[in-house]
């Protein structure tokens, strides 16, 4: 095993312990909605969320990160260049998390001045992480740029997927410097704000996850280089071409232009279609194998992120992203029920499907089964489905009578803790938290014993997939 | 737009987008597997997602603009699937005679590499 895949591994584990502490705050956070009084003074609810929400972001990057570095030397058919120095990176990039995580849990909030936005809190919704900690994360994104770029200039290999990527990393690094400015007009902080989180997600996140996708289906399926890098220009060209002015969306109602809400509505409209394009690819490359691969879990959760894009950016996003429907419904629980799903579709199923790959090469395994990464992964997904269930029931009444009927004022937002249907929708996800709670923890299990349980159970699907 | 107007348009929109979803579904598995009862599945729930589209369009407090949006969509989503498919058949079938026995041992060697150690 390469270096390079041995900082992979140690990546996926740091993005799963992340991806556990944001359960857990995200369990709590959804406490407070049933419990308003909870914890109150002690650890307030604005506390988890942020903490819920940046471990969200730091563990799909690590992720990201675990992927590529998994995935590079099979690519370049070389040790990755710079490994010593993104070892030593990896260390710094896990001890300023966890220096970040103790301030916001221990000292929570700070003075409006410059020593909070350096040492406490940014004060940017999702870049939270203080200043010194925003150029910490910099700093291990360029080194891993370096590490890509240089990788490739030694390798006398130079694939599409490998151009595309490194396309990519410059938009990725730049974009976060978005995150330091503090800006006092509100709306031009939100302008370029956006900039950072809609082309991060939206666009540089979804052709980075496009390139791990296109290692992965070649690693799993055996598909051929020469069909996922073409499958991959026309997914780039058509996420790019909807989904950079699809930024318009969050331009509506910030205080830009009234041209944006027809440049934000009519490119939100058309990012389904590609969506669509990519469940078709994945129904296609599945089915021609008959759902055979010796990685089962890695096929499943390539599925599911297939599906779980479609229906949770593609289905949900439709509903809410029309100006004369997101006046209504931007920043209920409706966008949180569409935020969660398409996360867990787009990125996290993904990352998911990886790390199973990288399990499987790890302990020299080309065959996982059994019955536990089925329990995750029923748990995890029916969790999921479950929560944004009760957010999108609670976040229609919001919008139905809060904003509606009661014009976003502070008396009809009192009224609406008492509604039954939005009562009745945070219990639901806080329910179905607690499932997918219990499908993390499944997964763990898994992830930590597949391939080292008896041998017989894990050999069948091999057997399969070669007849 | 009247609250209830809001709801019901939002909720005709996830529809729309869903059938047209369950529509690409079925025709990708009636295509792969010719299933008796998978074409039509297909071109029903293309109806339905037609059907939801008439409904957008003569129903809801939606501008011209965004209902001509709507239609065409509505149009694009039937193409989608066979254009799809017919792209993933074609470049399987040129990647499968370019390479013929060659590509057996290409993936075998790609996946050795990703596996690779030193």
């Amino acid at each position: 095993m390469y270096r390079s895949q041995r900082l992979a591994l140690k990546y996926l584990a740091a993005a799963m312990v992340l991806f556990g502490l944001m359960v857990v705050f995200g369990i709590l956070a959804s406490i407070y909605y049933v419990h308003p009084t909870f914890l109150l003074n002690t650890f307030n609810f604005n506390t988890a969320k942020i903490l819920h929400i940046n471990t969200l972001i730091i563990w799909h990057l690590m992720g990201f990160f675990g992927a590529v570095y998994w995935f590079l030397p099979g690519e370049t058919g070389r040790e990755v260049e710079g490994i010593a120095l993104a070892e030593i990176m990896f260390w710094i990039f896990c001890a300023a998390v966890a220096i970040v995580a103790a301030v916001f849990i221990l000292v929570q909030y700070g003075a409006s001045d410059e020593f909070s936005l350096w040492f406490i809190n940014q004060g940017r919704k999702y870049v939270e992480a203080p200043r010194w900690a925003a150029i910490g994360i910099l700093a291990v994104a360029t080194v891993f740029g370096y590490n890509v770029v240089a990788s490739a200039v030694k390798s006398t290999r130079r694939s599409g997927i490998l151009m595309v990527l490194i396309l990519d990393l410059v938009p990725l690094v730049v974009l976060y410097l978005d995150a330091f400015p503090a800006m006092t007009d509100m709306s031009k902080d939100l302008f370029w704000w956006w900039w950072l989180v809609h082309l991060w997600v939206e666009a540089t996140w979804e052709i980075l996850i496009g390139c791990i996708m296109a290692w992965a289906l070649m690693e799993l399926l055996g598909t051929s280089r020469r069909v996922v890098e073409s499958w991959l220009y026309v997914e780039v060209a058509l996420v790019l071409g909807t989904g950079i002015l699809g930024l318009g969306h969050h331009y509506f109602w910030i205080g830009t232009p009234g041209y944006w809400l027809g440049i934000g509505g009519f490119f939100s409209a058309l990012e389904p279609l590609p969506l669509l394009g990519m469940v078709i690819h994945a129904i296609y490359d599945s089915g021609t194998r008959h759902l055979r691969a010796g990685n089962r879990p890695a096929l499943y959760w390539t599925l599911a992120e297939a599906f779980g894009n479609f229906i949770g950016a593609g289905v949900w996003g439709f509903m809410m992203t029309l100006p004369q429907i997101n006046l209504y419904s931007h920043g209920t629980q409706w966008t949180a029920s569409h935020g969660h799903f398409a996360f867990w579709g787009a990125y996290s199923c993904g990352v998911i499907a990886v790390l199973y790959l990288a399990v499987g090469g790890s302990r020299e395994r080309k065959a996982l089964d059994g019955r536990a990464w089925k329990w995750s992964f029923a748990m995890l997904n029916l969790g999921m489905l479950g929560m944004v269930g009760g957010l999108l029931v609670a976040g229609m009444d919001q919008a139905f009578f809060e904003r509606a009927l009661g014009g976003s004022t502070w008396g009809a937002f009192i009224a609406l803790q008492h509604r039954p249907w939005y009562v009745e929708g945070v219990w639901t996800r806080m329910g179905f938290g607690v499932l997918f709670a219990a499908g993390y923890a499944m997964l763990m299990y898994d992830l930590l014993t597949i391939g080292k349980r008896r041998r017989g159970e894990a050999e069948e699907p091999l057997k399969e997939a070669a007849a | 737009m009247t609250a209830n107007a809001m709801i019901e348009t939002a909720l005709l929109l996830g529809a729309f987008v869903l059938l047209a979803g369950m529509y690409g579904l079925f025709y990708t598995l009636a295509m792969l597997y010719r299933g008796p009862y998978l074409k039509p599945a297909s071109l029903a729930c293309y109806a339905a997602h037609f059907g939801v589209m008439i409904v957008i369009v003569s129903a809801t407090p939606l501008g011209p603009w965004w209902k001509a949006l709507i239609v065409a969509s509505c149009l694009a989503y039937f193409a989608v699937p066979p254009v799809t498919w017919r792209y993933l058949v074609r470049l399987h079938r040129e990647e499968g005679m370019a390479h013929g026995r060659k590509r057996v041992k290409h993936i075998a060697r790609t996946v050795a590499g990703i596996r690779g150690g030193s």
